[in-house]
């Protein structure tokens, strides 16, 4: 008898081992469904990342703050050990000069450059606005004059 | 040769003659001097091939001490309309070659007559004058004349912008006509303004001076206040008067011409941060800023030598045209006087009469105080400032960038003066006044607290915040972002309508 599940192969051999395990471990097929729809959206899921990752490099999204890089690069000069020759002129300015202001000013000034600690207001940069063709502020007859 | 080609050869001929003025022995000597004629400095202002002359063929009707022996075409001013960048614009040019460009009865007509064709047809009116003053053989008739363009000059205010240019001598009652216009142009050397001569000085004062300490360039560019602009020669100051046209509009109806810029909108300038001394009585230069904020950092500047405690001058921001105001702490610590007062007031005066939004930026530490500027009406004055702010209907952005103290803070387009967006740096102190002085009011007797006291009280009023608090600005910014606020405030504003009460005219401390 012909089975769908059982196909005989030449020799009389038939498919029955993993077939067999198959149908009596997921008689309804309800595991092979899940693994089929998971391949798909997984494979959805990988399509879009690739495209939302190219679309934001091209468009820009991912280039780097000038400021952020030139903060980054104080840090790693920092962790290096490194010194800018005004941040060594500077912290030797203070040291030489002693206490008082402009000592101290020069003094965070270099700390600050050395660490890398500038900061900004958070800022859009976009001017959104449209230019809108109206007649609200139309200068005819804007000045009322007594009679 | 037809009868109607004799009558266009005539026409030909006298108006080659005419062309000519004075002669060219009288041109000539013009050219000594360093000086252009008339249509050669219409010929620089205007576009090539726009220039329509008008009344080229009126003549004197004068008949007193042999004036009616000669009646040359024109009567000694080129008068008519062209264009310059292609906007129309009515120009009269007094000739010095004839008749030392004195005014006559017929000379005044032609002129009054483009005055009235710039009012009727909404185009500025730019005198070019080079003129021996009122011909006198013609008596009361030449005075009658200047009192027309006077009444003329009067009436187009606020409606056209007017522009003189002074590329000779303007003496006794000519010199109101420029007086009474937007913008003066003097050029160095060869213009003078003044109501007596050197002569008729020494004559009943006794003082010696000449015309150039009299009434030069160099004088009313820097200490009268009475010239806007002194050039080197007739060549620069004929481009000066053209880019002072770029920045305006037409008349009083219109806006000032956009002027697409490649510098972004959103442009920080990292340089604003740092700008402020630490210490607060130490200077800084406010041009480095308005060059900062303003596109491709170009700034033209109106009086520059004058009162240079303020700057006053246009710039473009997004493209669009602005009056910028702002106190110069590397003057007089940026203090507002006399004539830092009269200076501002008439700049934000002609801003608001021709639409062009006015961006001020405040580091002002008060008023000069003193006997000299009490007795000079440092009251009156200042009310004038502080009126015109008041007045003015155009969009206001203000910048507040350090100190802002007293009555100099009301003057500087406060929000109370119907300020439109009010910034402050976060490096702004707005109060009553600097805080040593207030803690030498307050404890007089405070001794060896002193210190503590002044602490106390910049602590409490040298920020930004107690304003911010209480509205009377709209937000701290941080400097490097202040092109990009400043623009997008101009922008919401650019449907701006606020009107004054109906009244006949305002009455305006003089």
């Amino acid at each position: 008898m012909m089975n769908l599940l059982f196909t005989e192969l030449p020799g009389g051999h038939t498919i029955t081992d993993k077939g067999a395990a198959l149908l009596q471990t997921d008689p309804h097929g309800t595991t092979l469904t899940l693994i089929a729809v998971s391949t798909v959206f997984l494979g959805l899921i990988i399509l879009y990342c690739i495209y939302t990752l190219s679309g934001n490099i091209f468009s820009g999204k991912y280039k780097k703050d000038p400021s952020k890089k030139k903060a980054a690069k104080a840090k790693a000069s920092a962790k290096a050990g490194e010194m800018s020759p005004e941040v060594a002129a500077a912290i030797a300015m203070a040291l030489n000069a002693g206490a008082g202001n402009e000592a101290e000013i020069a003094a965070l000034t270099a700390l600050s450059l050395y660490l890398g600690t500038s900061t900004h207001d958070a800022e859009s940069y976009v001017l959104t606005i449209k230019d809108a063709d109206v007649n609200w502020n139309n200068k005819m007859n804007f000045r009322k004059l007594p009679r | 040769m037809s009868i109607q080609t004799d009558k266009i050869q005539e026409l030909v001929e006298r108006r080659a003659e005419a062309r000519l003025g004075g002669g060219a022995d009288r041109i000539e000597a013009q050219h000594k001097k360093g000086k252009l004629t008339a249509r050669e400095r219409l010929a620089l202002l205007l576009d090539e091939g726009s220039f329509e002359e008008f009344d080229q063929f009126v003549q004197h009707r004068c008949t007193n001490f042999g004036m009616e022996k000669s009646h040359p075409d024109g009567d000694g001013v080129v008068t008519g309309q062209g264009t310059i960048d292609g906007r129309l614009v009515y120009v009269f040019a007094q000739d010095f070659t004839v008749n030392g460009g004195s005014l006559s009865k017929t000379m005044s007509e032609k002129i009054c007559k483009v005055m009235d064709m710039a009012a009727r047809n909404g185009a500025p009116c730019i005198g070019l004058n080079d003129s021996g003053g009122a011909r006198i053989q013609e008596g009361i008739d030449a005075l009658a004349g200047y009192g027309e363009i006077f009444e003329r000059n009067i009436l187009s205010s606020g409606v056209v912008p007017q522009i003189s240019g002074i590329f000779g001598p303007c003496a006794g009652g000519a010199v109101y006509s420029p007086a009474l216009t937007d913008f003066t142009v003097m050029v160095q050397d060869t213009s003078y303004m003044f109501l007596t001569g050197p002569a008729v000085v020494k004559q009943v004062t006794g003082e010696e001076v000449n015309q150039e300490e009299l009434g030069g360039a160099a004088v009313h560019s820097s200490k009268s206040g009475v010239a806007h602009f002194a050039a080197a020669d007739d060549k620069e100051g004929i481009q000066t008067i053209k880019e002072l046209l770029s920045y305006l509009p037409q008349n009083n109806m219109q806006s000032a011409p956009l002027c697409p810029t490649a510098d972004p909108a959103g442009r920080a300038d990292d340089a604003l941060n740092d700008i402020i001394p630490d210490n607060p009585n130490k200077a800084y230069d406010m041009y480095a800023v308005i060059g900062s904020i303003v596109d491709d950092g170009k700034f033209f500047e109106v009086h520059k030598n004058f009162a240079k405690n303020i700057i006053v001058g246009f710039a473009h921001m997004n493209g669009q045209s602005v009056g910028v105001v702002a106190n110069q702490p590397n003057v007089l610590a940026g203090v507002l006087d006399i004539n830092a007062s009269r200076k501002a007031a008439r700049f934000v005066r002609f801003c608001d009469a021709f639409n062009i939004p006015l961006v001020t930026l405040v580091d002002v530490p008060g008023f000069l105080c003193g006997t000299q500027q009490e007795y000079g009406a440092i009251i009156t004055n200042g009310a004038k400032l502080l009126y015109a702010y008041g007045e003015a209907t155009v969009p206001k952005v203000t910048v507040t960038l350090r100190k802002s103290y007293g009555g100099a803070h009301i003057v500087m387009s406060c929000k109370q003066l119907r300020g439109d967006i009010n910034y402050a740096w976060p490096t702004a102190s707005i109060a009553v006044m600097g805080a040593e002085g207030a803690v030498d009011v307050l404890f007089k007797n405070a001794g060896d607290e002193r210190e503590q006291k002044i602490n106390e009280y910049n602590d409490l009023f040298s920020n930004p915040y107690r304003a911010a608090e209480k509205g009377y600005i709209e937000d701290v910014i941080e400097p490097r972002n202040t092109r990009f606020r400043v623009i997008r405030a101009l922008e919401t504003l650019k449907g701006k309508k606020q009107d004054i009460p109906a009244k006949k005219h305002d009455n305006l401390p003089l």
